[in-house]
């Protein structure tokens, strides 16, 4: 996972598309694999299926990639990536619904389509995944930022819910000091998040030259 | 003045000063006092944790977290195999260039890569089975080309050498509005290349990423440009070989469609595709039967079927002939019947699918006869849908749907009869009426007048003398002969 989520994901694209190196490569495949990957499979897309189609996304990306340029008054690089995932995911309903073969997953799908829109609800499936893969990769950001007891104070009061007395004691710390760790690491990751969005909504966009 | 520790607890800190701790604001002697007090005051901890509540976004966060657990093992698996399939697209363009042998010459500007011939390179737009695609920039011209040199494998020896050069300057020939146009051809450091018109609203195969499924009346346009492209190059007898959406390249977003590499795949062995199984651009999903069965021999009715196969996908978003592998997919394209495109998609037009199974007959007799007359069934089915567009779509007409703009006026020529894209397919009018012209019979065929008043002047005389007509199919002949160049019946003398 990238150290640098947020502002600097325009230049993690500038590299993938101008060094091409195998390492901006793993990173660019890091932060949105698992993003596409999971879309897929609340859509109830099997395991296989999944890996398939998100390769075919990424060829999609690659493939367009030479001809990124960044212009602030263009489309961006987020919703780009959120049609053609969309529109890959429903080409491959039409062929499934084609040939029902394969097992499980087709319900979700099935009511999906039965929707009077389902480009909308999938649209808005799709920013639920983004937001949580933004907040996600904060995570994974601010975990290596601040020291290991911080870190393992967040953990447990938020992600596992504990007491803080509980913490504290598993700890050896205050319960004062609980509450102050865990407002440092929600602090930072608001941070984090935020530079984010920037990046999503008014910072530096990417964008194909022929949209 | 130092408080007692009971004295510390009484003594709430007020909202402010949490709310700088919540958000890991406050002083440091602030911070140690409430940390202090948090220790002992039990009301302040539930104030504090209802204050975090509102500021942060903890359901969210919690949400992640279980997010990222619940999908850990399934994401590493496939971050390995991602990661694994570095795209060799993303090969660095100086080590491209390298790759294909060129000896890369310092560029005359020194923010592009390097020099080749007249050419200065900037980048690299594409790579297929048969070769790289570069953007280069024309010194003397000063104007942008898409550079096509071969791969060295598909190099070969002189004499294929000279036979590409042989069937690219019989490409070259060919203009026509819905054609890119071959600028050059030549041959530099052994190399042989094609410099084209470069398009820079990307290709066809974008456009099917991005939006496939296509409106069927987007779908019959884009299709009928191609159309009347090959009915061009048929009647010059070229047979394209190669129509695939890649192939397809546009000026800008949207009309007109140009088609680009024609009669290049003749030139790649069948070895290419092979070799190059997995690779995006090899791809038999386009292919004819008689095609994919090795026939030497291919009519023109080859190119009609990948048309059909395209017209298939941009109305469905799907491809007619699927397959795991390369071989799959090669004997679906022979075997398989025709799939109903309304069964993937109830809102394709009744008439277009009728013209997808014309189309994608595997008997090339079965097929439409030209690609004019294929290019008039969409002409037709585009006609009607500018006239009355809820009964052609057959969309069901809903209130909230947006009304499309109609389609654009579809011209044809007042001497031969052929649908034209638009008005710039137009090669003039008629010296008496003002009726437009073809740009094949203008130029190819000097023809100067509509059909009503050929004969009045005397150079549409002779030029109607010179423009034999196909009583079979209608094609123009540009050979003298007994039999038609197209379609091969005997012509009426």
């Amino acid at each position: 996972m990238s150290d640098r989520v947020g502002t600097t994901r325009v230049s993690l694209l500038a590299r993938v598309k101008d060094l091409r190196s195998q390492e901006s490569w793993k990173e660019f495949v890091d932060l949105y694999g698992p993003l596409i990957s999971r879309f897929l499979r609340k859509l109830g897309v099997v395991e296989a299926d999944t890996a398939d189609l998100t390769q075919e996304v990424f060829a999609i990306v690659v493939r367009r990639l030479p001809s990124f340029k960044y212009d602030p008054a263009k489309g961006r690089f987020r919703g780009w990536l959120k049609t053609v995932t969309i529109r890959r995911a429903l080409r491959f309903f039409a062929q499934q619904r084609r040939t029902p073969l394969s097992p499980g997953g087709t319900a979700v799908l099935e009511v999906f389509l039965q929707q009077p829109d389902p480009h909308d609800q999938l649209e808005e499936m799709w920013e639920q995944e983004w937001r949580q893969r933004v907040l996600e990769a904060a995570m994974d950001q601010v975990r290596r930022q601040v020291s290991q007891p911080i870190w393992r104070t967040f953990q447990m009061t938020v992600l596992h819910g504990s007491p803080a007395q509980q913490v504290a004691e598993g700890l050896g710390m205050s319960v004062g000091q609980v509450y102050v760790n865990k407002c440092r690491v929600l602090k930072r990751l608001r941070q984090v998040v935020e530079d984010t969005d920037e990046f999503g909504t008014n910072g530096p966009k990417a964008h194909l030259p022929n949209e | 003045m130092s408080l007692g520790r009971m004295d510390r607890k009484r003594i709430c800190p007020t909202s402010d000063v949490m709310q700088r701790v919540a958000e890991d604001a406050a002083e440091p002697q602030e911070l140690a006092e409430v940390v202090e007090h948090l220790d002992l005051c039990r009301e302040c901890r539930a104030q504090f944790d209802h204050m975090l509540e509102s500021l942060y976004d903890l359901r969210g966060i919690v949400d992640a977290g279980r997010n990222a657990l619940q999908h850990r093992t399934d994401d590493d698996t496939l971050s390995a195999r991602l990661t694994a399939s570095f795209p060799s697209v993303l090969v660095d363009d100086r080590q491209a260039l390298v790759e294909l042998g060129l000896k890369p010459e310092p560029p005359r500007d020194p923010t592009y890569l390097a020099r080749y011939g007249p050419y200065d390179i900037m980048r690299v737009l594409g790579a297929g089975a048969t070769g790289v695609v570069l953007l280069a920039h024309e010194l003397a011209l000063e104007r942008r080309v898409a550079l096509k040199l071969m791969r060295p494998q598909q190099r070969g020896d002189s004499d294929a050498r000279r036979r590409f050069l042989f069937e690219a300057r019989a490409v070259a020939r060919l203009t026509h509005p819905n054609i890119v146009t071959i600028h050059a051809v030549g041959e530099e450091q052994r190399m042989p290349f094609i410099a084209m018109e470069f398009l820079k609203g990307g290709s066809l195969a974008d456009l099917v990423d991005d939006e496939a499924p296509l409106e069927p009346l987007q779908a019959a346009e884009i299709c009928h440009d191609i159309l009347v492209a090959l009915a061009h190059a048929h009647e010059n007898g070229i047979i394209h070989r190669d129509v695939k959406p890649a192939n397809v390249l546009f000026p800008d977003r949207g009309r007109p469609a140009k088609l680009a590499d024609f009669g290049l795949a003749r030139i790649v062995s069948a070895d290419a595709l092979r070799t190059q199984e997995g690779v995006i651009s090899g791809t038999p999903s386009y292919m004819s039967p008689e095609q994919v069965a090795g026939e030497k021999d291919l009519g023109i009715r080859t190119d009609l079927f990948s048309v059909g196969v395209v017209l298939f996908e941009l109305l469905t978003g799907a491809l007619p002939f699927q397959g795991k592998s390369v071989w799959a997919v090669m004997q679906a394209i022979r075997e398989v019947p025709t799939p109903d495109p309304r069964e993937l998609r109830p809102s394709v037009p009744t008439e277009l699918a009728e013209v997808v199974y014309r189309a994608l007959e595997k008997e090339p007799s079965r097929r439409f006869l030209t690609a004019h007359e294929f290019a008039q069934r969409l002409h037709g089915f585009l006609d009607r849908a500018a006239s009355g567009p809820e009964e052609t779509t057959g969309l069901p007409s809903s209130p909230n749907r947006v009304e499309r703009p109609a389609a654009l006026p579809i011209y044809s020529c007042s001497y031969c009869r052929v649908s034209l894209a638009s008005a710039l397919s137009m090669g003039g009018s008629c010296e008496h009426c003002d009726r437009g012209i073809c740009f094949d019979c203008w130029s190819a065929h000097g023809i100067r007048t509509c059909r009503e008043h050929a004969g009045r002047s005397q150079t549409a005389s002779q030029g109607a003398s010179v423009a034999r007509r196909c009583p079979q199919c209608n094609a123009i002949q540009t050979r003298g002969g007994r039999y038609c160049g197209v379609c091969g019946h005997r012509m009426v003398d």
